[in-house]
């Protein structure tokens, strides 16, 4: 035994040292969540695809994802792990859609959970490829180089039925201007320059086409971003929608109609819509339960996405309240809450996913 | 096995005083820094209190309050000191053994039986000292921790985050046991580099050594720089696979780095 003093001595330092940190680190304590409906039901297809992520601060590479319908997925991070996120956000997508969009040049759009990437190559012609998440199908379009395209900046902004909306966003130069607006009929497999009524210019960033209208936004370097609504040959500016929070569009009604939200506050969740059918412009606002003076609120978003406004709050006394809303309508697709029990921690809210 | 043992225990002998001197003055200097800088933050809020003619919770809003992460902050150099000396370490396990005075290396290669005992008796010696290190800093700092918390007035404590795993080298201890298996792996592998680098200039001519120590660090520096770029160019390997390929080729150099020393040790060095 004294031969190998030394040995035994380390080995036990060793031993005992890090068999704390061990210990230490494996017995963390689990939260567990409680997901309430009030309104609607988790089974929804455009709700059940809502993720919460929570973060817990005394193990700060550990996150839980949460869904409405109760599922806990427990996510641990490591050095490895860190090195190669993958920040695509199309994970669950076929190793050949990733590949696709792992490019570097590649301009990526998504619509009512498909998912679109457009490449421009060398020679001018366009791959573009497109993804419906929770499928397994992934479509290839190979397209000639359309007529009087220049650089490879182009970027989807609108799908309608069957066709692909694409804006040209500028030269090597990024300008964000679309002076010419491409149309891809993604049944014939066919790429064409839309023929506008009208010339649109380098400081022009179109919104929206339906049929013969166009919504767009003129930027000029030293004045003030205008809205025009274009129909033949008439333009109408649109001054409703040249507030500066309302920049962040979305297309709802596969373009007819333009939604834009508002910064979501602890009372209220305030947004806008225009129709380009009736030109009509509309302000949406959804009042929240009063809350207790004293409670902290920590966190609140709103998004518009798949024709719907998600929006959550997120308090200390009374965990996260989440409400999906109709952007059209007002009405309440659903309404929950996640609560959490972790008695000697507290976790933190990351954020809200759609998948 | 029995004299790999033996072995392992003569090294940890020979090195056990300077070992205990420098864990000991680690944890003497580290919870040093935390009574230090407990104490420097008091006196500045005083100083300020005096100087401004202000309540304490004036003088906090201005300064601000301490919070163990802080208070911690010397741990992460005293990290990088142990590092170094680690490193000095993996080279000097092996000098010593030639420099001494007593030409120790006779005596071990002239023992009967392999030799790569003596290489890894070696390896073994200078990972624990790694794993005892990371063991003895954790438990410095959890330590730390209750003497921060009994020190400081619980005014002067920055009350969010208070816990002793909230420190400065939370990036280190992640509470994540795969990241520790990674930061053991890395050590290893970095230790049997050094080795290797060692062997080859004991094995050949100063001039030749020189050049086959070069080779050794330019050629894996090369093929990784080569293998990214490759890859970021192509693009034809996901993120993940890129990943899986590079610890396979990781893995085939840490297997070529140990056969190569024992080859040299084995064949190259002679008494």
């Amino acid at each position: 035994m004294r031969t190998y003093k030394y040995v035994l001595c380390l080995g036990i330092v060793c031993i005992l040292t890090l068999g704390v940190y061990v210990v230490y680190s494996s017995s963390t304590e689990e939260p567990t969540f409680t997901v309430q409906t009030l309104q609607g039901t988790s089974n929804d297809p455009l709700v059940k695809q809502l993720q919460f992520e929570f973060n817990d601060p005394e193990s700060y590479k550990t996150n839980y994802e949460v869904t409405l319908k109760g599922e806990v997925e427990k996510k641990r991070t490591n050095y490895l792990s860190e090195f190669v996120r993958d920040y695509s956000d199309v994970t669950d997508a076929p190793r050949s859609f990733r590949h696709f969009m792992s490019q570097i040049e590649l301009s990526r759009y998504e619509q009512d959970k498909e998912v679109f990437g457009l490449h421009v190559n060398e020679d001018g012609s366009w791959d573009l490829q497109s993804w419906k998440r929770g499928t397994e199908k992934v479509q290839t379009v190979s397209l000639p180089k359309p007529a009087k395209t220049k650089g490879i900046y182009y970027r989807p902004f609108q799908r309608t039925k069957q066709k692909l909306y694409v804006k040209r966003i500028g030269d090597v130069v990024q300008k964000p201007g679309s002076n010419h607006i491409y149309e891809i009929d993604l049944k014939k497999k066919a790429v064409q320059l839309m023929d506008l009524p009208f010339q649109l210019t380098e400081e022009d960033e179109v919104l929206a086409i339906y049929q013969n209208r166009v919504l767009y936004r003129q930027m000029p370097d030293d004045a003030k971003t205008r809205v025009y609504l274009r129909d033949h040959s008439t333009a109408t500016r649109l001054k409703f929608l040249e507030v500066e929070d309302m920049w962040d569009t979305r297309v709802i009604d596969e373009g007819a109609v333009v939604g834009m939200t508002e910064n979501m506050t602890e009372t209220k969740i305030k947004w806008s819509t225009y129709d380009l059918r009736t030109k009509q412009f509309t302000q949406h606002r959804f009042d929240l339960p009063k809350r207790d003076a004293n409670e902290v609120q920590r966190h609140t978003s709103a998004i518009l996405e798949n024709d719907l406004v998600y929006s959550f709050i997120e308090t200390k006394k009374n965990g996260t309240s989440i409400l999906v809303l109709d952007a059209q309508t007002e009405e309440v697709r659903y309404e929950g809450t996640i609560k959490y029990d972790m008695p000697k921690s507290d976790l933190q809210l990351n954020g809200m996913t759609i998948n | 096995m029995k004299q790999y043992i033996q072995l392992m225990n003569e090294e940890i002998k020979r090195s056990f005083k300077i070992y205990m001197i420098v864990v000991l003055a680690m944890i003497v200097i580290e919870l040093a820094s935390i009574v230090a800088q407990v104490m420097y933050h008091a006196r500045k809020v005083e100083n300020f209190m005096e100087l401004n003619r202000v309540s304490v919770a004036e003088a906090l809003k201005q300064i601000d309050t301490l919070g163990y992460s802080e208070a911690s902050s010397f741990f992460s150099y005293v990290t990088l000191i142990g590092m170094a000396i680690v490193v000095i370490y993996a080279i000097q396990i092996w000098y010593r053994d030639w420099l001494g005075e007593t030409k120790y290396i006779y005596r071990l290669l002239m023992l009967p039986g392999s030799r790569a005992s003596i290489f890894f008796s070696k390896l073994t010696t200078v990972f624990l000292i790694i794993v005892s290190f990371i063991g003895i800093q954790w438990c410095v700092l959890q330590s730390g921790f209750y003497l921060f918390d009994w020190l400081i007035q619980p005014e002067y404590q920055n009350q969010s985050g208070l816990s002793p795993v909230r420190n400065v080298m939370n990036d280190f201890y992640t509470m994540n046991l795969i990241d520790l298996g990674i930061v053991l792996v890395i050590s290893l592998f970095i230790v049997s580099f050094i080795f290797l680098l060692v062997l080859i200039e004991r094995s050949f001519r100063k001039g030749k050594a020189v050049i086959r120590i070069g080779l050794e660090i330019f050629v894996p520096v090369a093929l990784t720089i080569g293998i990214l770029a490759l890859l970021d160019e192509t693009r034809y390997l996901l993120e993940t696979e890129a990943m899986f390929l590079l610890i396979g080729l990781s893995l085939c150099y840490f297997v070529y780095i140990i056969w190569k020393s024992l080859r040299l040790l084995q064949r190259k060095i002679t008494v």
